[in-house]
């Protein structure tokens, strides 16, 4: 206690010493460019964009022929609901809600803002058969009726979500424009679908809704 | 003199506690005394038993898991990953043969999975989920997401889309009070003419709702409806619309599928819910652990649980978180 | 006098060690799987936390304060080492990122620990704030604090340093459990044997006569909480490295736990009287009985009973004692 105030401190400078030399050997932390950091961290992150582009052009578009022929789905249904859904819809998680992915010729009934409503050829009554829905499609219809994508093959389900929401994109900006500039009630289109979500306690789904996929006018 | 006394007596006390738990155990809580029998073993571990909704996860678990000839105990993590991860190793410690598993939190709770799996016990999650798609062996999830595009689209057809509306989010960093908010506005924004004036948090709680709700008011008095991210907070939102003397006017719409709501819907107060099913997920959860244990290991990853649109044209088929049996 | 003072002790001692002993005699015979090397690693790991939080609580205990802030302290430095380690600081200005080692960020929690406790300690001496009032004050900021830093969000998968302190060994044994070993052994030579240490009891047995006879009171008092802010942080080291990841709730009531386990070590709440020995001991009969009680199949809910009547008995115990 009695020393002097300069040798008191001499430990203190020491100990500062060693820490210090010892942050300067292992360093706490090191600079990078910031805007380089956010570029990796951008390139990384996942881009539900860039899937659904390369899902709709490598696996979507050749998908399209192992849709079932709706009139074959139609008539099975209306025979037997329970094994149509068994031999043709795709049942996605618990409690039995299924999908069609369906494709077939139709007639246009109607051409509304949200809604077109076609006959299929073959048909002898002009009944409707089919809703094309083209515009505010929202849900995972395209995913689950195809079964291309599972959700089990992501981490987080908000990707999965993400995915179908930019997949309804490409439906409501590339396939329907086209096929409204050409359409009108008379012509008959050649359409591949996905069913809205069908419940097995909703009545028998003819019409039934769908989200084309591919619409091409005759 | 004072301190031996003492140490007897709390020795004896704690050792007394003690004798006495088991020999409660034995009588009420285990009714066939599983350890002894060398039963086999169901570990339950549920985010939280604060909300009702959870308890009948839990509970539902647990009974069907009984059913099926297990001991099963029910874990509560009270929302804190730290306590969920010591209730993971003492499961892992004591010798269970599997877990049905409620995550506190997507990201955080992985690291608790992943201990599970190292010991060689299959993790269950149910209703939320984990981010990850190769540590639990299977993860039962509600849909919250197609769930509230339903409500969505209810929601713009009540509305006429043209209006003005306050959201009421659950927690920030839950994936479910996402998914909920995000399938709502992926329908809702297309409207131009529907107007959100405010998102507020309410922790998923009614008294929280409630307060919120009320404040909200005073800034935004000519609103024409209530979002909320479940059903606690539409009860709450509810009684501050009571309150105001608005319950007529503003529409509420819930999530969650919980038994006041749906009296709530049948008599015309709140306009619809996303019906989730615990139960369904419960003991479908129970019986992959059954089959686990009996040797089946191909289980599909992350199995979607539908949420279904309840409203007041078809609240008689709705009942006890379950759908009711059609005769 | 000082003899019969030394044999109370001893008895003290004693006391819990009975206590713990009937506790594991009583597992032991209930559950097979109670006395098992796994299980017992299980108990030393999950007691860890608490015990570096205990010792901080019992020398501010000591000195006859209290600190309500060791759960939020403990979440705020957790979020502080776990945010550099994963995401570093942005200066947007200079454009640069500051990537922190896995050390770095330690040491930043550390501080932030650190820090917290000597702001306590401040506004207790300075400004005369009753402990219990200045520590709820820094158990509402720090746990806000959090909540604004993460915006509830987790910040998970930190690396490799925290998943190595989180699951690694050394000799056999968990780092998490040698961290609490070296803990106890410098503290318990800290309160025995430094000058800080025997001052410590005195400030808590007589703050009056303390002063009089020429102690820094304040410095002292001081000491005690940066010392209990930094166990506080070594406890967020030991939470964020067992969930590599650090959480928004992460700490919360962790306070309760620890005030527990030191008043069933007989550490007196009127400070003066207790050593951390004896919070060692509380630790691990709380560690026993929650571990115990689980093993049995016991439900959460009656657990709760049962700590807390453990708790009531334990302070009966010191009121005896001291009367």
């Amino acid at each position: 206690m009695n020393r002097p105030v300069s040798s008191r401190w001499i430990p203190w400078f020491v100990v500062c010493c060693i820490i210090g030399g010892l942050l300067v050997v292992f360093p706490p932390f090191r600079m990078v460019s910031l805007d380089l950091a956010r570029e990796n961290a951008q390139a990384q992150a996942f881009n539900p964009h860039r899937f659904a582009v390369e899902f709709w052009h490598k696996q979507l578009i050749k998908s399209f022929d192992n849709a079932f022929e709706a009139e074959k789905v139609f008539d099975a249904m209306r025979r037997d609901r329970k094994a149509a859904k068994e031999q043709y819809a795709r049942v996605v998680g618990l409690g039995g809600p299924h999908h069609y992915f369906l494709k077939g010729a139709g007639k246009v009934i109607t051409v509304g803002k949200r809604e077109v409503e076609l006959s299929l050829v073959g048909n002898d009554v002009d009944g409707v058969d089919v809703v094309l829905v083209i515009s505010m499609i929202f849900g995972n219809e395209v995913l689950n009726a195809t079964g291309l994508v599972s959700r089990s093959q992501f981490p987080r389900t908000n990707d999965f979500n993400a995915i179908s929401a930019e997949v309804n994109k490409i439906v409501e900006t590339e396939i329907v424009p086209g096929f409204l500039e050409k359409a009108e009630v008379g012509s008959i289109v050649y359409f591949v679908g996905c069913s809205l979500k069908i419940s097995d306690d909703d009545p028998i789904p003819i019409p039934m809704r769908l989200v084309p996929v591919k619409l091409e006018v005759e | 003199m004072f301190s031996r006394i003492a140490a007897v007596l709390l020795a004896g006390a704690a050792i007394g506690s003690l004798c006495c738990l088991c020999g409660c155990k034995k009588k009420m809580d285990v009714p066939d005394s599983g350890v002894e029998a060398g039963k086999q073993k169901i570990g339950i571990v549920i985010s939280t038993l604060n909300n009702p909704w959870f308890v009948v996860l839990g509970d539902t678990s647990k009974r069907h898991a009984e059913e099926l000839g297990y001991q099963a105990t029910v874990f509560d993590s009270q929302n804190d990953t730290a306590r969920e991860t010591s209730h993971f190793e003492n499961i892992i410690a004591s010798g269970y043969q599997a877990i049905i598993f409620n995550p506190t939190d997507a990201d955080a709770s992985i690291i608790n999975v992943k201990r599970a799996k190292k010991a060689g016990i299959p993790v269950f999650c149910i209703d939320r989920e984990i981010n990850s798609n190769e540590d639990a062996t299977a993860q039962i999830l509600s849909d919250n997401y197609s769930g509230c595009v339903a409500i969505g689209e209810y929601f713009v057809k009540e509305m006429g889309d043209k209006g003005k509306y306050i959201e009421l989010l659950g927690l920030l960093g839950d994936n479910n009070t996402f998914n909920r908010s995000n399938g709502f506005h992926f329908v809702v924004d297309k409207y131009e003419g529907l107007e959100m004036v405010a998102q507020q948090t309410a922790g998923f709680d009614r008294t929280k709702a409630f307060d919120v709700m009320n404040t909200l008011l005073q800034e935004h008095p000519d609103i024409d409806a209530v979002f909320c991210g479940n059903d606690a907070m539409a009860m709450g939102a509810y009684q501050a619309l009571v309150g105001a003397g608005k319950a007529d006017t503003v529409k509420v719409f819930g999530f969650d599928g919980a038994a006041d709501v749906l009296e709530s819907i049948s008599e015309g107060k709140i306009k619809a819910t996303g019906m989730q099913f615990p139960k369904r997920m419960a003991r479908t959860a129970v019986e992959y652990a059954d089959a686990y244990i009996k040797g089946k290991r191909d289980f599909e990853q992350k199995i979607p649980v539908p949420v279904e649109l309840v409203t007041i044209e078809n609240i008689d088929t709705y009942g006890d978180y379950e759908k009711k049996k059609v005769e | 006098m000082s003899e019969t003072i030394n044999f109370k002790k001893l008895l003290s001692r004693f006391q819990l060690l009975i206590v713990l002993l009937a506790m594991v005699l009583v597992l032991a015979v209930q559950n097979e799987n109670f006395l098992t090397v796994k299980n017992i690693e299980n108990i030393l790991q999950q007691i860890s936390i608490n015990v570096c939080l205990a010792i901080g609580m019992t020398l501010v205990i000591l000195t006859g304060g209290i600190d309500l802030s060791v759960g939020s302290v403990l979440g705020f430095s957790g979020i502080v080492m776990a945010g550099f380690m994963k995401n570093g600081i942005e200066i947007p200005s200079a454009n640069v990122l500051l990537k922190f080692t896995f050390h770095g960020a330690v040491i930043a929690g550390l501080l932030t620990g650190l820090v917290l406790g000597l702001f306590n300690g401040l506004m207790i001496t300075k400004f005369k704030i009753p402990p219990f009032i200045a520590t709820l004050g820094m158990l509402s900021m720090a746990r806000g604090w959090t909540k604004l830093w993460t915006r509830g969000e987790p910040i998970t998968n930190l690396g490799k340093g925290f998943e190595t302190v989180g699951s690694g060994s050394f000799i056999g044994i968990p780092i998490i459990i040698w961290i609490p070993i070296f803990l106890i052994v410098v503290f318990m030579i800290v309160s025995r044997k430094t000058r800080f240490g025997r001052h410590l009891y005195a400030v808590g047995g007589n703050e009056q006569a303390a002063a009089l006879s020429g102690l820094r009171v304040n410095r002292i008092k001081m000491g005690a909480y940066t010392l209990c802010g930094l166990l506080s942080a070594v406890a967020a080291l030991i939470l964020t490295a067992r969930l590599n990841s650090a959480t928004v709730v992460a700490g919360e009531t962790y306070e309760l736990e620890a005030i527990a386990a030191v008043v069933i070590g007989g550490t007196s709440l009127s400070g003066g009287r207790g050593s951390i020995l004896g919070t060692v001991f509380g630790c691990l009969i709380i560690g026993v009985l929650a571990n115990g009680l689980v093993l049995m199949g016991v439900r959460e809910e009656l657990q709760l009973v049962v700590k807390g009547g453990v708790i009531l008995l334990a302070v009966a115990l010191d009121k005896l004692h001291s009367r």
